[in-house]
């Protein structure tokens, strides 16, 4: 394929001490990210897990300059993107979007929607391309991504939602960005949509060296496609590492609990895991105020007095990888089989 | 597009019937007749019986409708009872006076409810809660009171307009300016603000989807986005509103007449009514159907060319 655009360096994103927060009426705000900090080295996928409400839309947000920062800094490579917005933030990051019906314009053919990051480049680096090299870009992105030729005189209504998210990847890809911020990119999908998708990602990330910042509440699908994982719980991180470890020994008891709640094709296993998940399961309790605690401290079966006072911070994990847990050191090893609490370690209040 | 339009002109014949046959059974219903009307309150019983022979209005309801539609499949609206004059002929003398109302008010109430909805979506802040109030007043609040709010303000205080009558476009450009003004901005306030709601609040949708999102994140002109994305999307349920609207605008008009005195079919229509003019009514009628058809065939086109789900299937 012909080069479009200059393709920038790769560059590390690097998210530090990332705070967002939403105004709520007057002067009242909602702390959805609470001192976050990652970083997506070039080429690599680094997955960002957590349940609805655990910040991770938000980080990505922020990375996209769509949502407000009261304290951090974002950057991409030497470029501190916090106050960068619109034509001033660099081409190298794009994102495919989680909705498949609202990320295309109805109105527009899917050649048009392909070709206008095409013409606002053009625009803001004064370099026109002719009608012909934009047409051309859009075919062989379109082949790329799997979709006919034809595809780019069509409507989005004409097209499935797996198809459709073929298109935004296409539309993602079409200024050659190196980084890749896919939000819930496959959750809207059918399961064996979601499956195409994923492995078009992945052979897109081989071909490109793309890097990818991939974020999803499901650990499953975040196991095929990252290397790295970030496990976010109300804003804050709890646990970091490679994939392979956080999936096969989490050693934060949200992350348990998260690797637990995930379906298996099992259903032997579906049942044990359910069985354990209740015996370790505490009534519901009102979530503290976030401050001085450990966010996950209400609903954790191995929380002690200390973690209703005292905000844990990510430290080396006895595995490998970072975990935000006081009690990292004492929980028992994880294996599917043994997952009680031990008996030292005092009845939850 | 030319098989919509033959659809439509053959499902305006059933309409067509059933309005004209409410009309007639109305009318029908309602005590009194032509012939009281003709001979005023003194009238002795064997005038009035003399006279009813004479109108045919003893004739069963359903011989004088067969006798009405008989005409009117050949294009003869009959003759007003009360004045003689010929239905179609009166229809035109007052077709002017009507257009001059609603033309200018679906244009302003189009132009200015879009243009205000798009600014307070985009602008947000006091504007737009602004016409959020201001809408809801519109909703509420009869196009016939803010006309009397209207003329003791622009006419009897300031003196700045007249009150009532209507002067011809053709003898006095201004004096048909002036005459309308009032009575067009008395039946725009409901258009405008509701069709200002419409496009606010659909553009506020539009502005959250993610391809505005995908657009302002990749440094697509705040224009471009605008005019091209938002509003282009935001168009299609807009019209539909402002077919609603325009068709409401019908009725509005018979009481923005009657209040402003002007000469149309609105005022045509009222006067008719109390007179038992009932060939008058049922050209008045049919002639507003035959309106609200056409109106909603260029709502119907129009949405054709906005959507492209429509165009494709």
């Amino acid at each position: 394929m012909k080069a479009a655009t200059t393709a920038g360096e790769a560059a590390e994103l690097t998210v530090s001490d990332l705070v967002v927060d939403y105004p709520i009426g007057w002067r009242r705000h909602r702390r959805a990210v609470d001192g976050v900090s990652l970083s997506v080295p070039a080429g690599r996928a680094v997955g960002l897990v957590g349940e609805s409400g655990s910040g991770k839309s938000s980080l990505a947000k922020a990375v996209l300059g769509m949502a407000p920062l009261s304290a951090g800094r974002i950057a991409y490579g030497t470029t501190v993107l916090n106050d960068l917005r619109g034509a001033a933030r660099p081409q190298d990051i794009q994102v495919v979007f989680q909705d498949p019906y609202s990320s295309l314009d109805p109105t527009k053919t899917i050649g048009y929607t392909l070709q206008e990051p095409l013409r606002a480049h053009s625009a803001r680096t004064g370099r026109s391309l002719s009608r012909a090299e934009r047409e051309e870009s859009v075919r062989a992105m379109l082949a790329k991504v799997g979709l006919p030729a034809e595809t780019a005189g069509r409507y989005p209504s004409q097209f499935s939602g797996g198809q459709r998210q073929r298109i935004s990847i296409a539309r993602a890809l079409i200024l050659q960005p190196r980084l890749l911020i896919c939000d819930e990119a496959v959750s809207a999908l059918d399961l064996s949509i979601q499956a195409q998708i994923l492995n078009l990602l992945l052979e897109l990330q081989a071909e490109l060296g793309l890097s990818l910042l991939f974020i999803t509440h499901d650990l499953s699908v975040v196991n095929h496609i990252a290397e790295d994982l970030v496990v976010l719980f109300r804003g804050r991180v709890m646990e970091t590492g490679s994939a392979e470890l956080v999936y096969r020994q989490p050693q934060h008891p949200y992350t348990r609990q998260l690797v637990m709640s995930a379906p298996t094709q099992d259903l032997e296993a579906q049942r044990a895991r359910r069985e354990r998940r209740e015996a370790l399961a505490l009534p519901p309790a009102r979530p503290a105020p976030l401050g001085e605690a450990c966010p996950f401290a209400h609903r954790c079966a191995f929380a002690v007095e200390r973690c209703r006072n005292e905000r844990p911070l990510l430290r080396d994990a006895p595995l490998g990888g970072q975990v935000a847990c006081h009690r990292a050191d004492e929980l028992p090893p994880w294996s599917e089989e043994h997952t009680q609490p031990r008996e030292a370690s005092g009845s939850p209040a | 597009m030319g098989r919509l339009i033959v659809h439509r002109v053959a499902m305006s014949i059933p309409l067509l019937l059933i309005v004209s046959l409410i009309i007639f059974g109305l009318e029908a219903v309602v005590p009194g007749d032509a012939a009281s009307t003709i001979l005023g309150q003194n009238a002795t019983p064997e005038s009035l019986a003399a006279l009813r022979v004479q109108l045919g209005l003893n004739d069963p309801w359903i011989v004088r409708y067969g006798h009405w539609l008989g005409g009117a499949l050949h294009a003869d609206l009959g003759t007003s009872i009360i004045s003689g004059v010929d239905v179609t002929s009166s229809l035109n003398s007052r077709l002017a006076v009507t257009l001059s109302l609603l033309v200018p008010t679906m244009l302003l109430s189009a132009v200015a409810g879009i243009a205000l909805g798009f600014a307070s979506a985009v602008r947000g802040g006091i504007l737009g809660r602004f016409i959020d109030v201001v809408s809801l007043f519109g909703f509420a609040v009869p196009s016939f009171w803010i006309a009397l709010i209207l003329v003791t303000f622009f006419a009897v205080h300031l003196n700045l307009l007249p009150a009532t009558g209507y002067q011809d476009f053709a003898t006095s450009p201004t004096g048909w300016l002036k005459s309308i003004i009032l009575p067009v901005l008395a039946l725009s306030l409901q258009g405008i603000t509701s069709v200002a709601k419409q496009t606010r609040d659909t553009v506020m949708e539009v502005l959250e989807t993610d391809y505005v999102k995908f657009l302002r994140a990749n440094g697509v002109s705040e224009r471009s986005v605008r005019y091209r994305h938002v509003l282009r999307n935001a168009a299609i349920p807009v019209v539909t509103s402002l077919g609603l609207v325009s068709v409401g605008m019908l009725s509005g008009a018979v009481f923005i007449e009657n209040v402003f005195v002007l000469p149309g079919l609105g005022s045509l229509a009222t006067q008719a009514t109390l007179d038992h003019d009932v060939p008058v009514i049922l050209g008045v009628g049919v002639f507003f159907t035959l309106c609200v058809i056409a109106i909603n065939l260029v709502i119907d086109f129009a949405y054709g060319l906005l959507n492209p789900k429509v165009r494709v299937s």
